[in-house]
C-alpha cells in the first residue's frame, strides 16, 4: 500500500470540505482559493482543484459568475448554493466526529 | 534565434517563444487527453487556461514581454502534472461508453520488415503478424505482380501508426487516462504535438508523402548495393590475402625445413642456380618482399568489410612501407650483383684414362668412400636435415651428373668438367677451380661422389660438375642402381631403356648403342641345331641362362 494513495484520498475528501467552508464565508474567484489552500499546505500542485471545483459546481453545491479584472483575464467567482451549505454542514458534522473519534483512537496507546 | 508567437490565453494576449509555446501546447493537449472522459473536461480546461494566463500575466513585466521556457516550466510545476491530480478522476470517468475504441487499420512501424503492413492487419484482425506474413508470401508465389500492387496501395493508403492514440486505436486498446498514460511517459513529445491532427492535415497530403517514403525506401536499397558489393568484394581481397599470407608462411617453412632436398636432376631448377639464393639475406627480403603486399590487400580487404577495422595504424604502414621498398631495393642490387658476378662461365676440363681391362666389367659406385656410412647424406633424420638447410645457404654443395658416351679413343677414360660462372675470367676460373670433387678408381670399380662442393666456402655461382664416362667398345659397364638420380645424359641402348632404367644391368657399349647383356628380351643364348641330310633335326643344343639343354631324336 502506498503512503501516496492514502494520502491523496483523504486529502480528496478534506479538499472539497475545506473549499466549500472556504467559499461559505464570502466569495471568491480560484487564485484566492488556492492561495488559501497553499497557505494552509492542503495543495501540492494547482491543477488538483480545477476538476474538484468543477464537479462541486455540477453537483450544484457551488457556482459562480464572472467579474471582469483591472490586471488579467476575467475572474470565476464561486458562492455557495442553499444545497452547498446543506452539504457542509453535515460534512462538518462528520468532520468533527471524526476527528474527535481519530484523535482518542491515536491518543489512546 | 527564435520565432515568438502571439497567443490568445483566456482571452489575453501573450507572446511567447516557439519553444515555450511547443511546451504549454504539448502540456494543454496532455492535459486535454488526461480528462477526456471527466465530466465538464471543458470547463476545467477552460479554468486552467485561465490560470495560466494569470500566472503569465503575474510574469508579464513590460507589455511586450515574450513568455520563455522558463516561464513555461514553473508555470506547470505548479499546476501539475496529469499524473498529480489523476486520483480525482478515478471515479468520475463516465468510462462506459465510448473507452471501447473501435479498431483501425494502421501500419505498424514499430514491427515491420517493410512498411509495417502486415504487422498492421495482424492487429486489424488480431492475429499475429507472422501468420498475414506467412499468407503474403503464398499469395505472393500464385499472384507474382498484384501483390506487389495491392501491398504498394496500401502502403499508401493505410496510415501509419504515430501517435498513441493510433497506436492504441491499431491494437484496439481502449484510449483512455490508463493506457494513455502508459505511453505517454514513453513518448510524450510525440503524442502531445500530435495527438491534435491525427485526422485532418495527414490524410490529404499522405498519399503524396507515402510514395515519397516508398521512393527514399528504394533509394535506400539502391545505396546499400554497392555497399554489399564492396563489402562482398572485402571478404574476396581478405580471403585471397590470408590465402597468400599462409602460402607464403608455409612456403618459406618448408624451403627452410626441406631447403636441402635434392631435386631430382631431371627436374633442373637453373633458377635457383644463384649465389643469391644461397644468401639468408635475401631469402628474409624476398620473403619480406612478398608478404607485405599481401598484408596490405588483407587490411584492404578487413577495412572494406569493415570501417572500424584496421589492422595497422598509421605508423606501422609507414614502416611497412619503408620495410617494403628497403626489401625491393635490396633484392635489385643483390639481383644485379648476381647478374654481374655470373657474367663469365669457365670450364676446367680434367681427363683422366680408366686403367681397367677390357675384358674386365666396370663397376661404377656412389661415393662409400668419401661420406661417412654406405649411404648417401640425403637419408638423414629431420633435425640434421635442417642443419643442412642451413648450411646450404653458406655451403654450396650440389649434385653431380654423371654422363655415359663411347669413346673416340682406343681407351676408356674419365673427363671431368668443372664449369662456374663469375664476374670476370679470373673469378669464375677461380670458381671452377674451387670445385672440389672426390672420385676413385680401385681395380674394376669406379667410387663417385655424388656430390661436390665448393673449398673455402664460395658461394654458389652455377657451378657444375660433369662427369663423362667416355667407354671403350666391347668393355662391359655396370651402374648400381643407387646412381640412378645422378645420370644425366647416357647413350642410347638397345633395349629403348631410359637413363634411369640402365642401372642394375651389365652393358657392353656397342659400335653406336649400349648392348645389354641380361635383360630378359635380349638374353645370350647359344643354339646349335644338327639337322641330317632329309632335314630332320638330329640334335639340339641350347645355352641360355637357364643352363645347357642338349635334346637328341
Amino acid at each position: 500500500m502506498k503512503i501516496e494513495n492514502t494520502t491523496a484520498q483523504m486529502r480528496k475528501g478534506i479538499l472539497e470540505f475545506c473549499i466549500l467552508s472556504l467559499i461559505s464565508g464570502k466569495d471568491l474567484y480560484t487564485t484566492e482559493i488556492l492561495d488559501t489552500l497553499k497557505k494552509g499546505k492542503m495543495l501540492v500542485v494547482e491543477g488538483t482543484i480545477y476538476p474538484l471545483l468543477t464537479r462541486l459546481k455540477n453537483a450544484n453545491l457551488l457556482q459562480y459568475h464572472w467579474e471582469e479584472s483591472t490586471s488579467g483575464p476575467p475572474r470565476k467567482y464561486y458562492s455557495i448554493t442553499p444545497e452547498g451549505e446543506e452539504f457542509l454542514s453535515k460534512l462538518k458534522t462528520v468532520w468533527n466526529e471524526l476527528n474527535e473519534a481519530v484523535q482518542i483512537i491515536t491518543t489512546q496507546k | 534565434m527564435n520565432k515568438t508567437i502571439n497567443i490568445n490565453l483566456a482571452s489575453t494576449f501573450f507572446y511567447m517563444d516557439e519553444n515555450a509555446y511547443t511546451i504549454l501546447k504539448s502540456y494543454l493537449n496532455e492535459l486535454e487527453s488526461a480528462f477526456k472522459n471527466t465530466l465538464g473536461k471543458d470547463e476545467i480546461l477552460q479554468d486552467i487556461e485561465t490560470r495560466i494566463a494569470e500566472l503569465f500575466q503575474e510574469r508579464k513585466t513590460s507589455s511586450d514581454y515574450v513568455i520563455n521556457e522558463t516561464d513555461v516550466n514553473e508555470i506547470i510545476d505548479i499546476l501539475g502534472q496529469p499524473k498529480d491530480f489523476i486520483l480525482e478522476d478515478e471515479d468520475e470517468t463516465t468510462d462506459t461508453g465510448d473507452t471501447k475504441s473501435e479498431k483501425k487499420l494502421f501500419r505498424d512501424r514499430e514491427d515491420r520488415y517493410i512498411a509495417g503492413v502486415a504487422s498492421g492487419l495482424g492487429h486489424y484482425f488480431g492475429t499475429d503478424a507472422s501468420w498475414i506474413r506467412l499468407i503474403w508470401v503464398l499469395f505472393a508465389l500464385f499472384s507474382v505482380g498484384s501483390l506487389f500492387l495491392i501491398y504498394l496501395i496500401l502502403w499508401a493508403i493505410v496510415p501509419e501508426a504515430k501517435t498513441t492514440a493510433e497506436k492504441l486505436k491499431m491494437k484496439g486498446e481502449p484510449v483512455n487516462i490508463d493506457t494513455i498514460q502508459k505511453k505517454i511517459k514513453k513518448e510524450f513529445d510525440e503524442v502531445s504535438s500530435k495527438i491534435k491532427d491525427v485526422d485532418y492535415q495527414k490524410t490529404t497530403a499522405s498519399l503524396k508523402k507515402k510514395s515519397k517514403s516508398f521512393f527514399t525506401f528504394l533509394e535506400q536499397l539502391l545505396k546499400q548495393v554497392p555497399q554489399v558489393i564492396i563489402k562482398l568484394l572485402g571478404l574476396i581481397l581478405s580471403f585471397f590475402s590470408g590465402v597468400g599470407i599462409l602460402g607464403i608462411f608455409i612456403g618459406s617453412l618448408v624451403f627452410i625445413f626441406f631447403g636441402s632436398i635434392h631435386w631430382p636432376i631431371d627436374f633442373h631448377f637453373n633458377f635457383f642456380n644463384f649465389s643469391v639464393f644461397q644468401s639468408i639475406y635475401f631469402s628474409i627480403a624476398l620473403f619480406l618482399l612478398l608478404l607485405i603486399p599481401f598484408l596490405f590487400t588483407f587490411s584492404l580487404g578487413m577495412r572494406l568489410i569493415s570501417s572500424q577495422s584496421n589492422a595497422f595504424g598509421k605508423i606501422s604502414r609507414i614502416v611497412l612501407l619503408i620495410v617494403w621498398i628497403a626489401a625491393l631495393v635490396f633484392i635489385i642490387i643483390m639481383g644485379s650483383q648476381e647478374i654481374k658476378n655470373q657474367n663469365i662461365t669457365a670450364t676446367k676440363t680434367d681427363t683422366k684414362e680408366l686403367n681397367i681391362k677390357k675384358t674386365d666389367t666396370l663397376f661404377v659406385k656412389l661415393n662409400s668412400e668419401f661420406i661417412q656410412g654406405d649411404d648417401l647424406s640425403w637419408e638423414y633424420n629431420r633435425a640434421n636435415r635442417f642443419k643442412i638447410a642451413l648450411e646450404n645457404f653458406s655451403e654450396s654443395r650440389k649434385n653431380a651428373k654423371i654422363n655415359l658416351y663411347k669413346s673416340n679413343k682406343s681407351f676408356s677414360f674419365i673427363e671431368l668438367k668443372y664449369s662456374a660462372n663469375g664476374a670476370t675470367q679470373e673469378k669464375a676460373q677461380i670458381n671452377a677451380t674451387n670445385i672440389d670433387y672426390n672420385w676413385k678408381l680401385d681395380k674394376s670399380i669406379l667410387y663417385l661422389d655424388p656430390l661436390w662442393k665448393t673449398v673455402n666456402s664460395t658461394p654458389f655461382y652455377n657451378q657444375k660438375i660433369n662427369i663423362n664416362l667416355n667407354i671403350q667398345e666391347g668393355q662391359i659397364i655396370f651402374i648400381n642402381n643407387r646412381s640412378k638420380d645422378l645420370l644425366y645424359s647416357i647413350l642410347s641402348n638397345d633395349q629403348g631403356y631410359s637413363k634411369r632404367q640402365i642401372t642394375g644391368h651389365y652393358w657392353r657399349m656397342g659400335t653406336e648403342k649400349l648392348e645389354c647383356l641380361d635383360c630378359s628380351s635380349n638374353q645370350q643364348q647359344l643354339n646349335i641345331k644338327y639337322q641330317d641330310k632329309s632335314g630332320d633335326e638330329k640334335l639340339n643344343l641350347n645355352v641360355d641362362n637357364q643352363g645347357v639343354t642338349i635334346k637328341r631324336k
